[in-house]
């Protein structure tokens, strides 16, 4: 197994508890030459958990909206919560460099991610509350 | 479904009229297309290659624009930032964030994209490939559009081109 594949398996792994814990059913699972991407939804909310293979870069969001309804980049940005928006939000000195992989070794950030949603998120998950963009409104729904 | 559609939001007068009168042809188009072919596919990429084309003969040189192509393969929509004006059919498609922008926008017009990442090599040796490819698309004086950086990554605070798209918007757009 190559580091591409074992940073996807890890970050499906990680986030299985949405499935479990909160109902989520997947909506989408995709391994490219590129990437892999898994989305998971529930009727509130879904996330999209992405590894960017070529960018080592984690892009790991939440949206308050449903994946098949069209949307404008305005109304996707009052929808959108980064998880590092939602991290930010109770711990403000967080250092999001923690959340990234650093030379290929994924394991480390995808955990941590997947630790402080479970800390934080569970309002949000459910669908009780909204972290939204710093510009946005925020507070319960 | 998906669909196409082209706006108009350049500077030049004399080419705001072709702009105008073929982003209008595209954006009537490509609803029916989309919904008899269940994608944007081929006939808008002959399309707008066939646009920037004319275009560029108008010009006499390479023209930089910002026609506004907006393509959705999902939910959220994926919209061209400029356009760099090429003779042959195909087009290429650069931008920030290829799993969710680029290649889906390349895939819905039928135009072509780097696709020679290799999770083997190292990071500098895929970037010096994918500059490669790049120089020798330009060279060959394909017509380029540019997604530009990713909206959601944007928002999230990441305003970076990213090692790939950088050497991309180098080599194509000089910046």
């Amino acid at each position: 197994m190559n580091w591409a594949d074992e940073c996807a398996s890890a970050l499906e792994l990680a986030f299985e508890f949405l499935v479990t814990d909160y109902g989520y059913a997947v909506i989408r699972r995709e391994r490219s030459n590129e990437g892999f991407s898994l989305q998971l939804g529930s009727e509130k909310r879904y996330v999209s958990l992405l590894y960017d293979f070529m960018e080592d870069y984690l892009q790991l969001e939440i949206f308050r909206m449903s994946p098949a309804e069209f949307y404008t980049i305005t109304i996707m940005e009052q929808n959108l919560c980064p998880f590092s928006t939602l991290f930010r939000y109770y711990e403000p000195e967080l250092d999001l460099k923690m959340l990234q992989p650093t030379d290929r070794q994924c394991a480390g950030a995808i955990e941590l991610n997947a630790a402080l949603l479970r800390r934080y998120g569970d309002k949000v998950l459910n669908g009780e509350e909204w972290i939204g963009l710093p510009s946005v409104m925020q507070g319960s729904e | 479904m998906s669909f196409a559609r082209a706006r108009h939001h350049q500077n030049d007068d004399d080419y705001r009229k072709l702009i105008i009168d073929n982003g209008a042809e595209l954006a009537f188009a490509a609803p029916a297309m989309a919904k008899a072919a269940g994608g944007v596919g081929i006939a808008v990429a002959g399309k707008v290659a066939d646009l920037m084309r004319r275009l560029g003969q108008t010009g006499g040189s390479r023209v930089v624009w910002a026609p506004g192509i907006e393509v959705r393969t999902s939910a959220e929509p994926i919209i061209a930032e400029r356009m760099l004006v090429g003779k042959p059919d195909k087009v290429v498609v650069i931008g920030r964030q290829m799993e969710f922008r680029v290649k889906p926008f390349a895939r819905a017009i039928g135009a072509e994209t780097w696709t020679g990442f290799d999770i083997g090599l190292e990071v500098q040796q895929n970037v010096e490939n994918n500059r490669a490819w790049a120089q020798e698309k330009f060279r060959e004086g394909y017509p380029i559009i540019d997604l530009g950086l990713d909206p959601r990554r944007v928002a999230a605070g990441d305003v970076n081109a990213g090692l790939y798209y950088a050497a991309e918007i180098e080599v194509f757009f000089g910046k």
